[in-house]
């Protein structure tokens, strides 16, 4: 041999050796500003959940004497289980609607229906708008002399109206009994689409011969979608799932923008918009800290138990 | 083959595009983009918000008193970010001249430039850049930023604060004094006043003791609002039997309650009420004031609503609601009752200085002609009113403390507030402007200017907002049936002690 080459051991090492160096220094940037800027920031919050630190003063260590606060319910004016009660309501009817809905447009859109194309850009809108945009825009609305009463009166007082019923225009945001659905709905049609995407990705992963193979053993439409389209969804339903209970368990914007501090008499206070309201107007940092570690808390809670119940691949 | 290909990568494409949007969107919360505050400029109109249509001399409280509890939240507003800009010789050549010698200059630093910020929409960002060129007129050696802030301005002060990064001379407002007078970030003002020939007692009492602790003053009342009776001419002349309030003030409340029935007409989607009475606190509170009625004790620490004067009052208020001869906003599709009387849904209505240019901005649309009186006094023979004030105060570790205390002197001193008062957009918050000219036809801002000397602070202490929103919340509940007027002013007396026990 005219060249001489290094062991091929000695070239490896040195060539993954090189290839790590370089894979870490291109995480750098990234990873020193998620430290800092991520985990740092959280740190810090725990620390400060501990204390009972206001806007400008200084942080005295007082132990969970913060957190007790925020769980006592014979506080004074501790709207915390007022909001989580909102908070939880609101997550479990809106992932409920917005997962079956969704899973029924996919359907609706995976076959072979005209104007396929259409429907799939104008469904899916509502995802790409700023949701503080639709808030405002359901905002309108939602009035008394609004879009919603002025069609339901129109469809209700010419049908219904022949025996006799009359539709009163009804004050959506107003209503302590109305607000939360009303908010409700529009995060459901808001979001739908998102997922709609994500079930529609799955339903193409499901092979055509599994539902041939069906037909030819006599199964109905309907039935084949009950045992083999959700069991074959599992994963894509275990997602769907997770992801909006996350979200919604966080709701902020909606309820900032639609309603004047948590709603008709606290009706549609959620557990973020009390993590703002703390640190923001009452200046009281410490307890809005504690606040978003028993949100997170709550929300890890919730994650585990639908891993139980969803998720296949899960080993307990 | 190739055609697959390409359908299963613009799919892919397309979930991953699905993906990042989730992951920042969703129901998480959404960050406004530029475009999201463009296309909320054009969605959110004057009508909708009263915080943005209207920000006039009074303050982030006002603001807050205009949106009651059950009419339109503060969206977000329209103003976008304003760069800070220097005031310039070349930006004050438009400016009118004041009278420099008149003012009487403290000693400054040399060399000084100052920042100053405050909040207001376009038009205030307009006069508070007049005021500054005037300053420069006095004191032509010190250089000024200007950076306004338009929007949020609480938690962006609170945050450049928390950086050491805010103005040296910016406006406050009662809890933000509050706030900065105990974390020791204001500066003392007795020395520099002194020095400028100013006295805390050349201010109304009410206004400047709210800014002090005991005699050491921390900030200047720049301005204040309160609520007046803003009539519409046409509908009175229209009503039989109707007469307009005296512009003395000398009515009762049985005069109140009979001109506003005079003033009803119509039934059904076509009511024009007599005025609107607002499931509000401070739409109620002048009249439970003027009777005598106190929110809190003597030394701040209980409540004392739940009082007999209080609950005359409220029977009062709730009363012509009750019978149909006042109305709120809602009812007639208003976002707040300014923007029900612009539509001629109401003969008259108690708001605030910030009518004034509502009802004069074209972009509004409104075509009403209108006059103002004070508020009648109570059966006791006693005014009484609610104020909402804000000040400037300087930052207390400043470079250039002199020059900032020279900027805030001057801003509130005679020469200045005068030249303000001409400009309409203010009313003064020294004394002694009471025979002033500009007041002979100018019925509102006369009758706003009267009330410094008999009105309250809206103010309670570190839980002002708390107490605000109690008293609004039990309001609601006595408005939506679920308490009478003596349950409601129980239930603000228990939520009033609770939000105290809070502090």
């Amino acid at each position: 041999m005219a060249v001489k080459s290094l062991p091929p051991q000695r070239q490896g090492m040195k060539r993954k050796t090189r290839e790590n160096v370089a894979g870490w220094l291109f995480l750098t940037p990234y990873l020193i500003s998620l430290i800092v800027f991520t985990f740092g920031a959280i740190a810090y919050a725990v620390y400060i959940s501990f204390t009972d630190l206001k806007l400008f003063g200084e942080a005295n260590y007082v132990g969970f004497g913060t957190y007790g606060r925020v769980l006592d319910p014979a506080a004074p004016l501790n709207k915390f289980w007022k909001a989580l009660g909102n908070t939880v309501i609101f997550s479990v009817v809106v992932v409920f609607f917005q997962t079956w809905l969704a899973i029924l447009f996919a359907v609706v859109l995976n076959s072979k229906i005209r104007g396929q194309r259409f429907f799939r850009i104008a469904w899916y809108l509502p995802s790409v708008t700023a949701s503080v945009v639709i808030s405002l825009i359901f905002f309108w609305m939602y009035k008394q002399q609004g879009v919603i009463n002025y069609a339901l009166g129109a469809i209700i007082n010419n049908t219904l109206g022949l025996v006799g019923v009359h539709f009163e225009p009804v004050a959506w945001l107003d209503n302590t009994t109305t607000a939360l659905p009303a908010i409700m709905t529009m995060n459901i049609f808001t979001t739908i689409p998102t997922f709609m995407v994500m079930f529609l990705a799955g339903l193409q992963d499901i092979p055509t011969d599994v539902y041939e193979a069906a037909k030819i053993d006599g199964a109905s439409a309907r039935r084949m979608f009950w045992s083999i389209t959700l069991p074959l969804l599992r994963p894509v339903i275990f997602l769907v799932t997770v992801l909006g209970t996350i979200g919604t368990l966080q709701v902020f914007d909606q309820i900032y923008v639609m309603t004047n501090e948590g709603g008709p008499l606290d009706s549609t206070l959620t557990v973020a918009y009390l993590i703002w309201f703390e640190a923001f107007k009452r200046n009281n940092l410490a307890r809005s800290a504690a606040i978003s570690f028993i949100l997170f808390v709550v929300i890890f809670v919730f994650f585990l138990v639908q891993r139980r119940f969803l998720d296949r691949n899960a080993t307990d | 083959m190739k055609k697959t290909n390409r359908y299963l990568s613009m799919l892919s494409l397309l979930l991953v595009v699905a993906f990042g949007l989730m992951a920042c969107d969703s129901n998480s919360t959404a960050a406004t983009t530029p475009a999201a505050n463009t296309a909320v400029a054009a969605a959110a109109t004057a009508t909708s918000a009263p915080a943005m249509a209207v920000a006039t001399a009074t303050t982030g409280a006002a603001t807050d008193a205009k949106a009651t509890a059950t009419t339109a939240p503060v969206a977000p507003a329209a103003a976008t970010d304003v760069p800070p800009a220097e005031v310039s010789d070349a930006a004050c050549a438009n400016a009118g001249k004041v009278d420099v010698s008149k003012v009487k200059k403290i000693a400054i630093e040399s060399g000084a430039t100052l920042r100053f910020s405050g909040w207001g929409n376009t038009s205030e960002q307009q006069v508070t850049r007049e005021q500054l060129c005037r300053f420069k007129q006095a004191y032509p050696t010190i250089k000024v930023i200007y950076e306004p802030i338009p929007d949020n301005y609480e938690s962006k002060l609170k945050t450049q604060i928390s950086s050491g990064t805010e103005a040296d001379v910016f406006y406050v407002n009662p809890p933000l004094t509050d706030l900065l007078v105990s974390s020791k970030k204001l500066l003392k003002l007795n020395d520099y006043m002194s020095e400028a020939n100013m006295k805390k007692s050349d201010f109304f009492e009410s206004l400047i003791n709210i800014f002090s602790r005991g005699d050491d003053v921390y900030g200047l009342p720049k301005d204040f609002g309160s609520i007046i009776v803003f009539y519409n001419q046409d509908i009175v002349a229209k009503a039989t039997g109707a007469k307009a309030p005296p512009a003395d003030g000398n009515w009762t409340w049985d005069d109140y309650s009979a001109f506003a029935k005079s003033l009803v007409s119509g039934t059904g989607e076509s009511k024009v009420f007599g005025t609107m009475h607002q499931p509000d606190y401070a739409r109620w509170l002048p009249f439970a004031l003027a009777n005598g009625a106190k929110v809190l004790s003597a030394d701040g620490k209980k409540s004392a609503i739940n009082s007999a004067e209080a609950k005359a009052a409220l029977d009062w208020y709730y009363g012509l609601y009750k019978d149909g001869t006042a109305g709120e906003s809602k009812l007639v599709s208003a976002g707040w009752p300014g923007e029900a009387f612009g539509k001629q849904k109401a003969g008259f209505v108690i708001e605030g200085g910030w009518m004034i240019p509502f009802l004069k901005d074209s972009a509004n649309g409104f075509n009403v002609k209108w006059s103002a009186a004070p508020l009648p006094k109570s059966p006791k023979g006693t005014y009484g009113d609610l104020l909402f004030t804000n000040a400037y105060s300087a930052r207390a570790d400043s470079k250039f403390p002199k020059a900032a205390a020279a900027l805030v002197t001057f801003l509130s001193g005679p020469v200045n507030q005068e030249a303000v008062l001409i400009t309409g957009f203010a009313v003064p918050t020294l004394k002694g402007y009471e025979s002033n000219a500009y007041f002979t036809d100018h019925a509102a801002e006369k009758a706003l200017y009267a009330t410094a000397s008999f009105g309250t602070v809206d103010y309670y202490g570190p839980a002002t907002g708390v107490v605000q929103k109690t008293m609004s919340d039990a309001m609601n509940a006595l408005y939506l049936g679920k308490v009478d007027t003596a349950g409601a002013l129980k239930q603000m007396e228990d939520g009033i002690n609770a939000a105290l026990a809070d502090i």
